[in-house]
């Protein structure tokens, strides 16, 4: 999928008076994609999706659509709809009357809105829940009645603020299929706010993850994953192996796993690896350490291997290998090698 | 992918608000929803309040500034005493306001269900009744052939009729309680409807006996709710003047009648202004006392 | 219940039972004598008649006083509705910071008493050079029953989530509309019964209208100027209708605020 770029943040960032709860970034959003703003709460995630739907106006920069600066366009005139996290349904109105509420507000005839509304809740699949009010249905039901509130206005961005949080697990994983699975068929660009990672990894095609008001990182989850950028993104998903740095002369740095020589320059505090990156098996270019095996962890599918590396001891790595590859090749106290690639090192806080 | 949807006559969907209207988009609401609560309520105040820094003289008001109507009415014994006087009967008025009115509002507390419900309603209804016809009627009962009268005669309570009913202080503080009670119920009951009933459950789980989880635990939980009740009375007693000067008489001159009296007869309004001031004054303590009362309950 | 707790609760009803006789009794004393000949303690239970209510028709100064008194009621609660309304909308669409000021103001003549709100507004109208008529009468009745009006829209308005009025305007919605679609609806059962209350306030207000009342007499002016030589018999009868009527826009009001409390679920 080639990415066209449909909204850009430009220099945004808020403060209410002395406190910045967001500090000023740039993001491009491309046409069509799904993207997944994360972090934990505070993080400033939900302030973004507000800004992007005109509920809060930024203290720095512009938005621009398709090139158009909206910035000061108001609410009911962006052509982008929220699905708010308490799904903000009117209760007075049937669901009906709640999915055909934006084309009401467009004055389409009632042809059409009746039309398009029975085809959008046909694609949610709550047909016959039409003459329903909001108090009658399920808290997934709900949802899905607040999604298709969303989508039937045909807006260019769907804003999706932390819509799963209040269901329970089983609902939520199915939610996430049905919504990346809504989301390709109907090609519209999903902004989607969560603090949970495993949802972002596995829904989006870019997640920003954020951080106290920062941007720390933006890319596709595989970028996320295995190229973290700083110790933040590295530690907030899944485990990882942090090792000190020393500065190398020039733009080199050294740390357990070899030297390293940096593209920019940068202040790099750390390396990370996956502990599934790491390896007993030798291969070509590939680098080793020798080192001591610290504990082993059966846990099912795979088994942990915490290794203790380098002269002096001083470091340990966690390793994460497939059980039968493992199959006790080493007990606790053996002296053993651990292998990697070089690509798959990342340099931290460059 | 759609762009947004065109609405028929509108161009430029995406148009910003220019500054200028954004501009008068706030401060348009903002001047009328600050300006006519002014305008309405603070304003009269305010030219009331000036009113009575004014002074009267050849039937005319004199806009000067003055100190002269509050001298007056310190100077006169014979104000301060009415003062002091209608002070007193509107704390008897509240008095027998609080304590009648806890006891049915105790008595419908008690209840459950509809009848409760039923029983509310019951009590508030004779706030329905018109005003000036309550006055007339109490006329009616409390004169030398009234009602009241043949009641204590025909009991024995009393050998004959008796004048001491009506046109005085008397006349006035009973017709007032009359009339003022029923606003006292509806506070009392919901000071008591705020005390939880895990409460008095663990009095009695304790050990009390019903009467001591009344005076141990109800009473003092829903006193102060019931006393700014109480105070609420007190308040409407102080400020009316029509019920004294229809069952009052020569010897029930209240306060009120005494500024309505500048309006009316005795046409001063500067003077009236300043003794409604002093009036003004005396319920704000009230008010404030009851809030501060009020507010300690709450901390509690 | 031990028993002399019964005996406590039931000389307590006994009482209670007394005071609403005492309450009761002016009412029943006027209902009565328009049904039947009263003389001072007796009543003469032969001579029923409904002739008082007939003679209604030959009072016309009586009944143009009820005319009068019904159109400053419903258009003070009506301009009442629109302040309150407005305000309250106001309030709610965004962080106010004087909205605790601008609240204790409209409480204000509620608060006080009738005479206070009756000299203000009567001196303010003497600077302006209004004359005192109805529509003054209309003022001062608006300005009463703004707060309780103002109060129930408000505490239904506070329990109205945001995010609703946020999703009215995300769909296209401008803010009119959403105060017309969705906020309006949901308020109807505070609106209902804020205007009954109000309605029966303004109904028999007496003592601020005496300050401000000008040719034309409400209701209760036009008693009170009666009362001073002596009701006239059909008065009785009259009486006893707004009775009737007052009560039973209290008793709606009353259900219509039980419906509104248990309508929030």
């Amino acid at each position: 999928m080639t990415f066209r770029s449909l909204i850009r943040l430009a220099g945004i960032g808020k403060s209410y008076g002395a406190v910045t709860v967001l500090q000023p970034f740039d993001l491009e959003i491309g046409d069509g994609e799904f993207l997944t703003i994360l972090g934990p709460s505070g993080s400033g995630k939900t302030t973004i999706l507000r800004m992007l739907g005109g509920f809060t106006a930024p203290s720095t920069g512009r938005i621009l659509l398709d090139g158009t600066d909206i910035t000061d366009t108001p609410i009911f005139r962006r052509p982008f709809n929220t699905v708010f996290q308490d799904y903000a349904l009117f209760p007075h109105m049937t669901v009906a009357r709640n999915v055909g509420y934006g084309l009401r507000m467009r004055r389409r005839p009632k042809a059409e809105v009746d039309r398009r509304v029975a085809e959008a809740l046909a694609v949610v699949g709550l047909a016959d829940k039409a003459g329903r009010h909001p108090g009658e249905l399920s808290g997934g039901q709900r949802q899905r009645v607040a999604l298709a509130r969303a989508i039937i206005c045909e807006p260019r961005v769907v804003l999706l603020d932390e819509p799963l949080a209040a269901l329970d697990a089983g609902l939520r994983r199915s939610m996430q299929e049905f919504l990346k699975d809504l989301q390709r068929r109907i090609r519209t660009t999903f902004v989607f706010i969560t603090h949970d990672q495993e949802e972002a990894i596995s829904m989006s095609d870019r997640i920003v993850v954020m951080d106290h008001g920062r941007v720390e990182q933006v890319g596709t989850p595989k970028e996320i994953y295995y190229r973290p950028r700083s110790e933040f993104v590295a530690r907030f998903f899944g485990e990882n192996n942090l090792l000190p740095v020393q500065a190398a002369g020039g733009s080199a740095v050294d740390s357990p796993l070899g030297r390293h020589v940096l593209a920019a320059t940068g202040r790099p505090t750390a390396v990370a690896i996956r502990p599934e990156s790491l390896s007993l098996r030798p291969g070509a270019e590939r680098r080793s350490a020798t080192g001591a095996v610290e504990s082993l962890t059966f846990l099912g599918a795979t088994t942990q291997i915490v290794v203790r590396l380098g002269s002096d001891q001083a470091h340990s790595v966690k390793i994460r290998l497939p059980t039968p590859e493992f199959d006790g090749r080493a007990d606790v106290g053996d002296p053993i090698s651990v292998f990697w690639s070089d690509a798959d090192v990342s340099v931290l806080g460059a | 992918m759609a762009d947004a949807l065109p609405a028929p006559g509108r161009h430029d969907p995406l148009r910003a608000t220019s500054p200028a209207a954004r501009t008068l988009g706030r401060w348009l609401p903002r001047l009328a929803v600050y300006g006519l609560p002014a305008v309405l309520i603070l304003a009269p105040l305010v030219a009331f309040l000036t009113t009575s820094f004014w002074s009267m003289a050849d039937g005319q008001v004199e806009h000067a500034f003055t100190l002269g109507n509050y001298v007056a009415f310190l100077a006169q014994p014979s104000y301060i005493r009415v003062f002091l006087g209608t002070l007193q009967l509107a704390g008897i008025v509240a008095a027998v306001g609080l304590v009648f009115g806890y006891i049915i509002a105790y008595l419908i507390w008690r209840l459950e269900g509809r009848i409760r419900y039923f029983m509310l309603l019951f009590s508030v209804i004779p706030l329905a009744m018109n005003y000036i016809v309550k006055i007339y009627a109490m006329r009616g009962i409390l004169g030398y052939n009234g009602f009241l009268n043949w009641a204590l005669v025909t009991t024995g309570i009393l050998d004959a009729p008796s004048k001491l009913f009506l046109f005085n202080q008397t006349a006035v503080m009973i017709t007032m309680a009359v009339i003022y009670l029923p606003y006292a119920i509806l506070p009392i009951f919901l000071s008591l409807e705020r005390i939880p009933p895990s409460l008095a459950a663990a009095s009695a789980d304790l050990g009390a006996r019903p009467g001591q989880t009344f005076l141990t635990v109800v009473l003092p939980l829903s006193l102060p709710g019931s006393i700014v009740g109480g105070l609420f009375v007190m308040v409407l007693a102080l400020g009316d003047f029509l019920t004294p000067q229809m069952v009052g008489g020569n010897q029930g001159f209240t306060f009120g009648r005494a500024i309505w009296s500048q309006f009316g007869m005795a046409f001063n309004w500067p003077f009236g202004a300043a003794l409604a001031v002093v009036l003004l004054l005396a319920v704000v303590a009230i008010i404030g006392a009851a809030a501060l009362i009020s507010r300690h309950a709450r901390v509690k | 219940m031990t028993a002399p707790e019964r005996i406590a609760i039931a000389a307590l009803w006994l009482v209670a039972a007394l005071v609403f006789a005492v309450l009761y009794g002016p009412a029943l004393a006027v209902v009565l004598s328009s049904f039947f000949d009263l003389k001072g303690q007796s009543i003469d239970w032969s001579s029923f008649s409904l002739h008082w209510y007939a003679g209604l028709t030959d009072n016309p100064e009586m009944l143009a006083a009820l005319g009068h008194t019904l159109l400053v009621a419903a258009a003070a609660v009506l301009m009442a509705l629109v302040l309150a309304l407005g305000l309250a909308w106001y309030m709610k669409t965004g962080t106010r910071r004087g909205r605790p000021f601008v609240e204790f103001v409209i409480f204000l003549p509620f608060v006080l008493p009738g005479i206070i709100t009756g000299i203000s507004l009567l001196v303010a109208f003497r600077e302006l050079g209004i004359e005192r008529s109805l529509v003054t009468v209309t003022i001062g009745h608006t300005v009463l029953v703004l707060a309780i009006i103002y109060r129930m829209v408000t505490v239904r308005l506070d329990s109205l989530e945001a995010s609703q009025i946020e999703a009215s305007l995300d769909l296209g919605a401008t803010g009119l509309q959403t105060f017309l679609f969705v906020v309006l609806p949901q308020l109807r059962s505070a609106i209902v019964t804020g205007a009954l209350l109000a309605f029966t306030l303004s109904f028999d207000e007496t003592l601020v209208t005496f300050f401000l009342v000008g040719g034309d007499a409400t209701l209760p002016i036009r008693l009170w100027a009666m009362m001073r030589v002596g009701f006239t018999p059909e008065v009785n009868a009259l009486v006893s209708l707004v009775l009737l009527a007052t009560m039973s826009l209290a008793v709606l009001g009353a259900l219509s605020l039980k419906d509104s409390m248990a309508a929030r679920r």
